[in-house]
């Protein structure tokens, strides 16, 4: 055990039990929970940190339902809620119904004044008939059925058909399910609809009496457009089906309730122990992930009633006894290793400090319902120290184990906010848990449980409806939008080009042409001036003369030399015969010019 | 034979086609439409994908007579129209029909043979009839070839000039079947099927069905609105950017009358836009010629319809 700062665990303990951080601390309302009624027992001990908690004590138990009973007054009648959820979901329906019925008045008004204007152009002599396209525009469904029925009744069939039909479509495109285009018929638009097709089977039986209206040259009857008009609000409620079914991802969104209040800040929560560690300039990390592997920097680990697997155990019984400090707290499966055994016998309230010890004596408070007992086997190299004794039985035993050790805790209870709120329970723990020697890890229950990939992790998070929903959005707006998710911009191109490119260029065209040897043969002229160059610079030589310095410098006979630039020089004046090219003149001349010096 | 029933028999030949080539539906209906349009097909793709097979089933269902000509570059304009051959017996000389003298005529690898050659061929197709020693003789009725070429091998072809493409209603492309199309067709050949003899396989209509077909083509009704539209896509043809030379007036009544081809075999007697638009780029992708900059960026006649189409509404458009 390690020699502690008083007076600074007490300032540490004033900050912790004193900044309003722990509710049931000074809180005479807070109802203890049935878990928590049972740290009773400890508000019976000397030296309360926590003012409120003996009151608690004395009260009758909350149910253990995880509302936040914090807040208020709970003495009320249990109709009353009822009621006023009721009342809520009343006046939220009254809103709702408030705003739909100002959103119809605003639109009707809206209708009354288009209504008007028709009527006035309507009556201008002049007025011609705009283009199909040009008459259109409007987007909204509800509208364009409004607008399909006027016409209808003024006995413009063809316009009325024409408007019902461009509700249908814009119906789709508001769903996402077609890509609305003044380049697209009604053929795409049946193919966009692949993937519904009970959507596509109802949009092409309109379609087939639209066209028929449209192109089919026969008048259209009142009866078609009936029909028409069936089909497309039989279609539009269709439409609304399918986006209600999004709802429920909503609902769900909306479902996700956090759990009651922080259950660290309760009488049984580690808040007290955690901060206590952190003002004594500790490093405590609680581990979720599972223990596959110790950190070089680890101090301490406390072992909180954990549940830890074989190869972990292993694992964190060979760091202990490479030098490492395990605190093991309530009954664990390392007190085999540590020759120790849990007892169930009573002990009493209170506990000491365990003999031989030279430190100054402590009171301490305990539940007490649970001890130690030494168990050393044979040929041990275990040794032991208890360090506190309850009744006379060892309560907090450290096993030695090679280079490090193991210090038992036989009740969860002990490192509790309300355990260290009494007698000198928080002297003691400072004590056997020092800070200073590396991080500090808590592991309990809870370790494990980390997430192994995102899509676990936001699930536990609860956050997985939500991250549904904004998919869901996505993707609709994908398909709306096309991949680009933006304005579209044309290719970007280059502006300047390779030189490679113009030389496949100007051969396309020498090729689409056919003058693949009208091209050779120049490349052969070329090849021979080339020649001339590296072989007679600055001279003027006949073809003989060429071939004589050219067979002297590559060393080959003359006559093969001058076969070869009569049939070169021959190639370039007949090439006008339709012949193809002579790649394999092409070839020796490229070899001969490489041996003369090389191609430029 | 009225559109509806018109519709029907077309659809049993496209699906008894379809039966022997497998995942090339749409290829099916599209030289059909073409031969209702009294039209020829162009079709391009690599060998093996069952063009013979197709010309070969058609002629079967309808009930057509079938020839099939490979083009080689040594292949002479005789060997295709035929000649006049010398009867020692008779004294005179005698014509022999040439392989053209068929209903259906699968021109295969045209582009091999020279341009003498495909000539001769071309004004067969173009005309109807044949001309030899002075003596025109008539094609018989109804009467559609369909050449093929090859892609991807570029030496020793002679390809189609401008002009004697146009002559071409349609230039279909094909592509390779799907997975599940292909594995069909290999359990068809398990199931003891044989390309070269198509036994089981039914006539369904004869020539003169096909023949009142392509009357009833004439019938359908064409709205303003949509030869309006169609001479506005040509016409934009001839002034877009990457284009040098636009598509003829020829093409214009050629989209015309696939578009009521298409009208048919859907079983309307009147054209809408959507006939249009699916018909143009095989009426309009061998009629354009476009600019050097234009093929070295790699556009391709196809990508140029699109932007046409897309440039030009739709009549009766909602957007």
């Amino acid at each position: 055990m390690n020699e502690v700062d008083q007076a600074r665990l007490d300032q540490s303990l004033e900050r912790a039990f004193g900044d309003g951080e722990l509710p049931y601390c000074h809180d005479k309302t807070y109802r203890l929970k049935y878990s928590e009624h049972w740290l009773c027992s400890l508000s019976k001990a000397d030296q309360q940190r926590c003012p409120a908690f003996k009151e608690q004590c004395g009260v009758s138990v909350a149910p253990e339902p995880t509302h936040d009973s914090a807040g208020g007054s709970l003495h009320v009648a249990p109709w009353i809620g009822a009621v006023a959820e009721v009342l809520f979901w009343g006046l939220i329906a009254a809103l709702v119904v408030a705003f739909v019925v100002s959103l119809i008045r605003l639109r009707k008004r809206r209708q009354d004044l288009d209504d008007e204007a028709e009527e006035r152009s309507s009556l201008e002599p002049a007025a011609q008939p705009a283009p199909a396209a040009e008459q259109s525009g409007d987007k909204d469904v509800q509208r364009l059925l409004d607008k399909a029925r006027r016409a209808a009744e003024r006995g413009e069939l063809g316009a009325a058909i024409d408007a019902a039909h461009a509700a249908a479509v814009q119906g789709l495109s508001a769903a996402g399910q077609v890509e609305l285009d003044r380049d697209r018929t009604n053929g795409d638009y049946l193919r966009d609809l692949r993937k519904a097709p009970p959507l596509q089977q109802q949009f092409k039986g309109i379609v087939a009496q639209v066209e028929v209206a449209q192109f089919g040259g026969a008048a259209p009857s009142r009866s078609t457009f009936d029909s028409v008009l069936e089909q497309v609000m039989a279609l539009l409620r269709r439409l609304a089906v399918l986006s209600l079914l999004l709802l429920p991802l909503g609902l769900l969104g909306c479902g996700a309730q956090h759990a009651g209040g922080d259950p660290d800040r309760g009488p049984a929560g580690l808040y007290v122990f955690k901060h206590l560690l952190a003002d004594q300039g500790a490093k405590v990390h609680m581990r979720l992930a599972p223990l596959s592997k110790l950190d070089a920097d680890l101090g301490v680990i406390v072992a909180y009633e954990a549940e830890l697997e074989a190869p972990e155990q292993k694992r964190v019984l060979d760091w202990v006894r490479r030098g490492g400090r395990l605190v093991v707290v309530g009954n664990s499966e390392f007190a085999d290793a540590g020759e120790v055994e849990m007892s169930l016998h009573g002990c009493g309230a209170t506990a000491e400090r365990g003999p031989s010890q030279d430190l100054a004596p402590l009171k301490l408070a305990v539940i007490g319902e649970g001890s130690l007992r030494l168990a050393p086997k044979s040929e041990s190299r275990v040794s032991h120290v208890v360090d506190v004794t309850c009744g006379g039985r060892p309560y907090i035993v450290t096993s030695f184990l090679e280079e490090g050790s193991i210090t038992f805790m036989p009740e969860r209870e002990l490192l509790s906010n309300a355990s260290l709120s009494v007698a000198d329970n928080a002297r003691l723990v400072a004590e056997l848990v020092p800070a200073g020697e590396g991080t500090i890890e808590l592991v309990g229950p809870w370790t494990g449980d980390g997430s192994e990939s995102p899509v676990q992790s936001l699930k536990s998070a609860g956050l997985m409806p939500v991250m549904l929903q904004l998919f869901g959005l996505t993707l609709l707006l994908a398909l709306r939008q096309g991949t680009s998710f933006g304005a579209r911009r044309d290719v970007q191109t280059r502006s300047r080009r390779a030189f490679a490119d113009h030389v496949r260029a100007v051969a396309s065209t020498y090729a689409r042409a056919g003058a693949g040897r009208l091209a050779s043969g120049h490349y052969a002229l070329l090849l021979i001036d080339q020649l001339r160059e590296r072989t007679c610079p600055g001279q003027r030589p006949t073809l003989l003369q060429l071939a004589a310095a050219i067979a002297r410098r590559v060393r080959r006979p003359e006559n093969q030399i001058v076969q070869l630039l009569v049939e070169a020089k021959s190639a370039f004046e007949e090439q006008g015969d339709g012949q193809g090219v002579n790649h394999k003149l092409v070839r020796e001349l490229e070899q001969l010019s490489s041996q003369a010096g090389g191609i430029s | 034979m009225n559109i509806e029933q018109a519709s029907q028999a077309l659809r049993r030949v496209a699906s008894e086609v379809g039966r022997v080539l497998i995942g090339q539906d749409e290829l099916v209906e599209q030289v059909l439409i073409g031969l209702l349009a009294r039209g020829h097909v162009l079709l391009e793709g690599v060998p093996g994908l069952g063009k013979t097979l197709l010309v070969k089933a058609l002629a079967q269902t309808l009930g057509l007579s079938f020839r099939r000509i490979q083009f080689t570059p040594d292949l002479m304009p005789s060997d295709v129209t035929g000649s006049s051959v010398y009867s020692a017996k008779l004294s005179e000389f005698n014509f022999v029909p040439g392989p053209i003298f068929a209903q259906l005529v699968l021109a295969d690898e045209i582009n091999r043979a020279p341009a003498k050659t495909q000539s001769s061929l071309l004004e067969a197709m173009q005309d109807r009839s044949v001309s030899s020693d002075g003596v025109t003789r008539s094609l018989p009725q109804p009467f559609l070839v369909i050449a093929t070429q090859n892609p991807v091998e570029s030496q020793g072809t002679y390809p189609l000039p401008e002009a004697q493409l146009d002559r071409f209603l349609l230039k279909l492309e094909i592509g390779y079947p799907g997975k599940a199309a292909e594995l069909a067709l290999l359990k068809n050949y398990v199931a003891g099927f044989d390309s070269n003899k198509l036994e089981g396989f039914s006539q369904l209509l004869s020539e003169q069905h096909v023949l009142a077909m392509q009357d009833a083509v004439m019938q359908v009704r064409v709205a303003d609105e949509i030869l309006e539209y169609i001479t506005t896509i040509v016409d934009k043809s001839r002034s877009f950017p990457a284009v040098a030379l636009g598509a003829s007036p020829r093409a214009s009544i050629g989209l015309l009358a696939v578009s009521r081809a298409q009208a048919l075999l859907q079983g309307r007697d009147f054209v809408v836009p959507d006939d249009v638009k699916t018909h143009a780029h095989g009426v309009l992708r061998h009629r354009l010629v476009l600019q050097p900059d234009a093929e070295l960026e790699g556009t391709s006649p196809d990508v140029c319809v699109d932007a046409i189409l897309r440039e030009v509404p739709v009549p009766k458009t909602v957007a």
